[in-house]
């Protein structure tokens, strides 16, 4: 008793009462993330977080369902089928606003994973490599890079004007290069073209041969090349597409996938395939189906949201092994429609496949398209007969010239880039007019037609709608006139 | 000759032959002691507002929470049963809504142990003595950091010294559906076939009426709804020496719910010991067990919420074939489900595990000052199980192809264990006898650690096989661990003149380990004052005024109900292609601090007329400031958000509280009891002025109360052609709905205005009767079960429709009506069509109980013995359509609205009729 009372009691008051001696009892971490300031400290940090930049790309609002179904919803390849789930339909009618579905989703997810790139970025470019990590280090920082020109030109060939018509004031998108919070203005389409060209180009320069050279899954130096590529067509900087195109191929049309390979590409992984420069891997455990997006059902009863109008089913020859991407089957409520068949995987209704953001054929093309502008034809005949070969059985070289050739190149590039969401982006770099053929979304080109048949160049709806919460955000966001 | 009674003035009189003396009741003596917080103190002596529910009110009502039971027990607090699912916890809110993000649920302490509302269906409401309200800032200072929301109080029971005390009470029940025939307007069979006949879809199209007439009807709301069956056994035993007091107790609960799958079966058990080692050391124990099992069902729209059938299920459908079986081509919620055969053959159900427990010591170290120490436990231990037998309709459906595996099992495990430390030093004394002085200083440590892990596995063959083990294929993990820290300082004073006046301040300071290192710590503080003014000389002579104290208090209080690391910067985990990713997963806010409500308060506590009528009448105004939102960011930084602290709202309103023994001698008693209170909730500032949007149609917006409603306004039906019509955002009338036409409802929120019970209660002899309304009116409920009933034929074919829709249906120009012109080509749209008044008066409890007289029980060796019949709910009155007006479910879970605002196939309330025999020895 008296132990308890003048031992024990007073040594427990005293503890108590002086639990102010623990100054780090309310220093709670978490257990399933990092404080920041310690997340990135070994190259290997660096390396995880220039993949989440693939992880982020990797979401529906990007890569995997806005960027491949939005820039062909938004052309003459696809016809909404008023019986689906109206997906997008904003957008395929050219009257979206600021609060549509998908427009905030895009912006967000593209400078959230640019926000990984900085940090990647701000923290390596200030670090001491030692003599072991340089060339690893220095590869890393070319990666993020690289990643940072391609969301940034994703960004502004979205919500800017083309650059070949954008004057020295039209405005692009903020080019981000710190890991700030703050209220950034938007930047010109000149500007954004700047920079994000020189990230890409400074990248291309320092990147090594053999740096992820042997997996297509992440940015290599010859997909760097290939995006190169990809934006000088768009700024119409021909010389440099050809050059860039040239590192990015084999040349020769050996590393195009053939007629019988060809729907290999799309049944499944495109792993070890050397027509895909640059994929986006999908694996079953990400719970990513990009098929879901273009309709649903079951293989005798389907939904498609969209259809494919008969027109431009037509285009597709019957020796082209490109017609086998369009099935015509019934739709639920019975009837007959022309669907894509490109994003099933193998056979399944709604399949798993991979992304294909940058293949040989659209380089192929593309330097054809730029030598044709430079005046190159026989060098632009050969790419586009490389890529005619490959796809259509018992094929004869074609001879075109002129502005033949120019058409047969174009007609082949939306042959074989349809439904990969780059149609959009080739009309608006163009100029050209959307022109839709007035058919409607059935098998037999009945049905109901695109309510919008005919878009001209010269609509301001060819630029995407900054998203409302970014301007109720950010007093210094100026949106685009519509 | 002296004549004296426990708790009554004493009287002396002179002896003669016929006496008639009338004791009045001594206000000193009945003056209780009650717990406030960290010390005791006497009811006179507070300054702030606080509401005590006694054992005898919360045994009154045979619900199975201890929340519930507190509905219209204590002016200002807002009591609504989440759902009426058995074992759900309810909501409450003290003096409204204070928060928006950051919860609005008050603090429960019991016995000196915080824990969470959720528990409380583990608690055994029988084993409670009180349950002390703090309602305003002098009352909650004490519990400054997490008082924003009021706190609530329990305190077990102690038992009592000397002859020791058996009680044990049996009691049976059952429970019913509220909703009568005449409330239920689904069409029949008939009705519905003539009604498809003529929009010339489903089953009716093309029938003849002799077809029809053919036709069995199902009564869904019949075939839905059972009759539960509810039995309790309970023991305590109480006693002890003048060192050594103890309570023991143990109950058995087992409640079926009014539907199939939902049950409650629930033992519970207590010990408490109190030993007083000398004069000057008492040492004590509190502890309760509780382990109980609940049936589970799923909610809202889902195929396997049985609510869902009462309106969506065809009439013309029968559960069961001829022979008996389920029928399995019944359509609700897209797919084909029999509800019955989905709660037999996929059973969830979640096994809780409760353990509070305190150790306490006080030492009186002089006669002035005192140590008292309280270390205590809260253990939780959640694990949900469920199991979709392979051969069932539902595993069918999710793996249609029969030589894959079929059948899934899960099992989601959750634990939290937290421990409270708490010393206090304290001291009180009284100079010259008038001049009491009061100081306290102490700290309390809190931690909280959870963890939960999941698991789940597919591909079984038989139902009694059921182990995660044994599943064939698709095993899922996941798992989460959290914690947070609490550390605070507190310190108060108070002095007290001759029982008259009285002042008190207490200061605290709280760390919470939720917020920014530049921030973690609050200041609270809180002063109040009360005047006795019936202590006063003056007042003596007036002998129909028994009490009289006003008080008034000031003073801050907080919350930190917000994520556990909200505050600090980190990088989140995820993966590509297999390899590991590492992103930025949030913004650090270093400065991320306490949202802050301060509050005014001024009551009044008075009796009258020896004590046939009491009043406490409460007059509060609250603001709450730096407000825990999340705020918008330019995305362009790769956020969208970060909680910060912005924004500012106000709460003011009074309660009023009236109860008297308006009449008594030896044999009657008859006590009379009406409580009211108002709240008037205001939004005054949010960041950058943006509004929030709240579920389908609540609105947060500066100026206007919480969660009002922003709704296209219904504009009836054009007696020409039977379009509807709705109003255009200016005020037009238009057929074209389009959801841009919304606009805010002036007044029209989910929150009441005003709520309170009324009662009475006569007793004569023995016997006692006790009656209990509770009231709540001004409020609106969206009603989406009539989306689906009332489709205007849109929904015709899958659905069942409401009478109304065939009989008061537009079919010719002229024709003046509500409901448009009925086409399978209508489509259903929210608007203030199915928005709702949800006032409702209830007959709450309703008790006749019958105490054996002494000289019966004498002879069998029994002290009391006390047969009683009790029933809840037994009457509605409302004018909505719903189920039950009593609307707490939060279905913002599910993205539909805020807490009361959204009727989606919801639980509703039960009616329960008991019978019990009490017998104490």
């Amino acid at each position: 008793m008296n132990i308890l009372k003048k031992t024990i009691i007073p040594a427990v008051m005293i503890l108590g009462l002086g639990l102010s001696g623990c100054a780090d009892f309310l220093d709670v971490t978490p257990h399933d993330s990092q404080d920041s300031e310690n997340a990135l400290v070994t190259l290997t940090d660096f390396d995880n977080a220039t993949n989440a930049v693939y992880e982020t790309m990797r979401s529906s609002s990007y890569e995997s369902v806005f960027l491949p179904q939005v820039g062909d919803i938004m052309s003459d390849n696809l016809v909404m089928n008023p019986g689906g789930r109206q997906i997008y339909n904003e957008f395929h009618s050219f009257r979206f606003s600021a609060t549509t579905y998908g427009t905030a989703g895009f912006w967000s997810a593209a400078y959230n994973a640019i926000l990984s790139t900085n940090e990647v970025i701000t923290r390596l470019e200030n670090r001491e490599f030692s003599a072991d990590e340089e060339a690893y280090g220095k590869n890393l920082l070319a990666e993020a890079k690289a990643l940072r020109g391609l969301i940034h030109f994703d960004l502004v060939r979205v919500y800017g004007k083309d650059y070949k018509s954008a004057s020295e004031t039209d405005l692009g998108v903020t080019y981000k290069k710190d890991c700030e919070t703050t209220l950034p203005s938007r930047n010109t389409v000149r500007e954004v073209y700047g920079w994000l060209v020189e990230d890409l180009e400074d990248a291309f320069s320092t990147m090594t041969d053999d740096y992820n050279a042997d997996i297509n899954y992440r940015l290599n130096k010859k997909s760097i090349a290939a995006e190169l590529a990809r934006v000088y067509l768009t700024m119409g900087e021909d010389l440099l597409a050809v050059q860039r195109a040239t590192a990015a191929i084999a040349g020769d049309g050996s590393d195009l996938a053939n007629a019988s390979a060809y729907s290999a590409i799309y049944n499944g992984s495109m792993k070890d395939n050397p027509e895909v420069l640059f994929r986006i891997a999908l694996l079953a455990s990400d719970g990513i189906l990009p098929g879901n997006e273009w309709g649903q059902g079951t293989s005798s009863s389907y939904t498609a949201n969209y259809t494919v109008p008969l027109s431009f089913y037509e285009m597709y020859a019957d020796n082209d092994c490109r017609r086998q991407m369009i099935r015509t089957m019934p739709n639920t409520d019975g009837v007959d429609c022309n669907v894509v068949w490109k994003w099933n995987g193998a056979g399944q209704t709604t399949g798993l496949v991979d992304i294909p953001v940058i293949r040989t054929t659209e380089i192929y093309l593309t330097r054809a398209e730029a030598n044709y502008n430079l005046g190159n034809y026989p060098d632009a005949l050969d790419d586009l007969n490389y890529v005619r070969r490959n796809r259509y059985a018992n094929y004869t070289d074609g001879t075109e010239t002129g502005s033949n050739l120019e058409a047969a190149i174009l007609r082949e590039r939306r042959l074989d880039l349809a439904f990969e969401g780059h149609r959009f982006f080739d009309l608006k770099r163009r100029g050209e007019d959307l022109v839709r053929s007035g058919d409607g979304h059935l098998a037999d080109g009945t049905g109901t037609p695109s309510s919008v048949q005919n878009v001209p160049a010269s609509s301001p709806y060819w630029l995407l709608a900054i998203p409302q919460e970014e301007i109720d955000a950010n007093d210094n966001m100026e949106q685009n006139n519509y | 000759m002296v004549i004296s009674y426990l708790g009554m003035e004493t009287v002396e009189t002179e002896v003669r032959p016929e006496i008639r003396i009338i004791l009045k009741t001594d206000q000193k003596m009945i003056d209780e002691v009650i717990v406030v917080g960290y010390s005791s103190e006497k009811k006179s002596s507070l300054t702030g507002s606080v509401g005590i529910v006694k054992a005898e009110e919360i045994a009154q009502v045979p619900v199975n929470g201890v929340d519930q039971a507190l509905q219209g027990k204590a002016a200002g607090v807002q009591v609504t049963a989440s759902t009426g699912r058995p074992g759900a916890a309810a909501n409450i809110k003290i003096r409204g809504t204070s928060s928006i993000s950051a919860g609005s649920d008050p603090l429960y302490v019991i016995d000196g142990v915080p824990m969470t509302s959720a528990d409380f269906a583990s608690l055994n409401s029988n084993d409670i003595e009180y349950m002390s309200i703090l309602k305003d800032a002098s009352a909650t200072a004490i519990y400054g950091s997490r008082g924003s929301n009021g706190v609530i109080l329990i305190t077990t029971k102690k038992g009592k010294s000397g002859k020791t005390n058996i009680t044990a009470k049996a009691s049976f029940g059952i429970s019913t559906r509220t909703l009568t025939d005449d409330d239920f307007t689904m069409m029949n069979a008939q009705e519905k076939l003539m009604y498809e006949r003529q929009l010339g879809v489903g089953r009716g199209a093309g029938m003849t009426d002799e077809e029809i007439a053919a036709v069995r009807n199902v009564n869904w709301a019949d075939e839905v709804f059972r009759t539960g069956f509810t039995q309790q056994y309970e023991l305590s035993i109480s006693g002890g020496t003048d060192a050594t007091r103890f309570y023991l107790s143990g109950q058995y609960y087992d409640q079926e719910a009014i539907v199939p799958g939902s049950y409650l079966e629930r033992g519970t058990l207590r010990a408490n010991v109190e030993h007083k080692m000398s004069d000057r050391l008492k040492v004590g124990l509190v502890s309760s067990a509780g382990v109980s099992k609940e049936g589970l069902l799923r909610n809202d729209r889902n195929a396997l919420n049985p609510f869902n059938y009462i309106y969506n299920a065809q009439p013309y459908d029968s559960p069961y074939d001829e022979d008996g079986n389920y029928n399995d081509d019944i359509m609700v919620g897209g797919n084909p489900i029999n509800i019955f055969e989905n709660i037999e053959n996929n059973p969830t159900y979640i096994n809780k595990l409760k353990i509070i427990a305190a150790f306490n010591l006080e030492w009186k170290i002089w006669d002035e000052i005192k140590y008292t120490t309280v270390a205590g436990i809260d253990f939780t231990q959640n694990l949900q199980y469920q199991y979709n037998y392979p051969f069932s309709q539902l595993s069918i459906i999710l793996q249609p192809d029969a030589s894959q595996p079929r059948g899934f099992r899960s099992d989601d495990f959750a634990q939290r264990a937290s421990w409270v430390w708490s010393n206090m030093l304290s001291y009180d004394k009284t100079f010259n006898d008038v001049h009491q002085v009061k100081a306290l200083v102490g700290m309390e440590a809190q931690s909280s650690h959870y963890r939960g892990i999941s698991a789940s596995g597919e591909g079984y063959t038989s139902k009694d096989v059921d182990a995660l083990d044994v599943a064939a294929t698709n095993y899922t993990i996941g798992g989460t661990t959290t914690d947070w820290r609490m550390l605070s300082y507190i310190g108060s004073a108070g002095y007290t003149y001759d029982s008259k006046y009285i002042i008190d301040a207490a200061v605290r300071w709280d760390g919470s380990s939720r917020f920014g290192t530049n921030n973690q710590y609050g200041t609270f503080w809180a002063v109040g004052l009360a005047w006795n003014i019936s202590e006063e000389s003056f007042l003596n002579e007036v002998s129909w005024l028994d009490h009289l104290k006003l008080r008034a208090s000031m003073g801050t209080s907080g919350n930190n109900n917000i994520g556990d690391y909200s505050a600090q910067g980190v990088y989140a985990y995820g993966s590509y292609n297999g390899g590991t990713t590492a992103y930025p997963g949030r913004l650090p806010n270093p400065d991320l601090t306490w949202e802050k409500s301060r509050q005014t308060s001024v009551g009044l506590d008075a009796a009258f007329f020896d004590n046939r009528l009491n009043v406490t009448f409460d007059l509060y105004k609250r603001n709450t400031t730096d407000l825990l939102l999340d705020t918008r960011l330019s995305m362009t930084s790769g956020f969208s958000a970060r909680t910060d602290n912005v924004g500012a709202l106000m709460n003011k309103g009074y309660e009023l509280g009236l109860s008297g023994d308006v009449f008594r001698n030896n044999d009657w008693k008859v006590s009379l009891n009406f409580m009211i209170s108002q709240n008037k909730n205001k939004i005054q500032e949010l960041y950058r002025g943006n509004d929030i949007t709240l579920g389908w149609n609540n609105l947060i917006t500066e100026g206007q109360p919480i969660n009002i409603y922003k709704m296209v306004r219904y504009a009836g039906v054009n007696p020409a052609n039977g379009d509807a019509l709705y109003y255009t955002k200016d005020g037009k009338i238009t057929n074209v709905y389009n959801a841009d036409d919304a606009v805010v409802l002036e007044g029209k929120t989910p929150d009441p205005k005003y709520f309170g019970s009324f009662g009475a209660s006569v007793s004569y002899k023995g016997i006692e009767l006790v009656a209990d309304f509770y009231f709540s009116g001004g409020n609106y409920i969206y009603n989406h079960n009539r989306y689906f009933s009332e489709s205007d034929g849109g929904l015709a074919s899958n659905n069942n429709q409401d009478k109304s829709m065939l009989y008061d249906q537009w079919r010719e120009p002229g024709d003046i009506t509500n409901v448009p012109k009925q086409s399978v080509g209508n489509t259903p749209q929210m608007s203030t069509r199915y928005l709702e008044d949800g006032s409702y008066l209830r007959l709450r409890n309703l008790t006749l109980a019958y105490t054996l007289p002494k000289n019966l029980l004498t002879p069998i060796k029994v002290d009391r013995l006390r047969v009683f019949a009790q029933g809840v709910n037994l009457f509605t009155f409302t004018g909505f359509r719903g189920l039950d007006p009593e609307v707490g479910d939060s279905p913002g879970g599910s993205g539909a609205g805020a807490a009361g605002a959204v009727v989606d196939f919801s639980f509703p309330a039960a009616r329960t009729i008991m019978f019990g025999l009490e017998v104490g020895f």
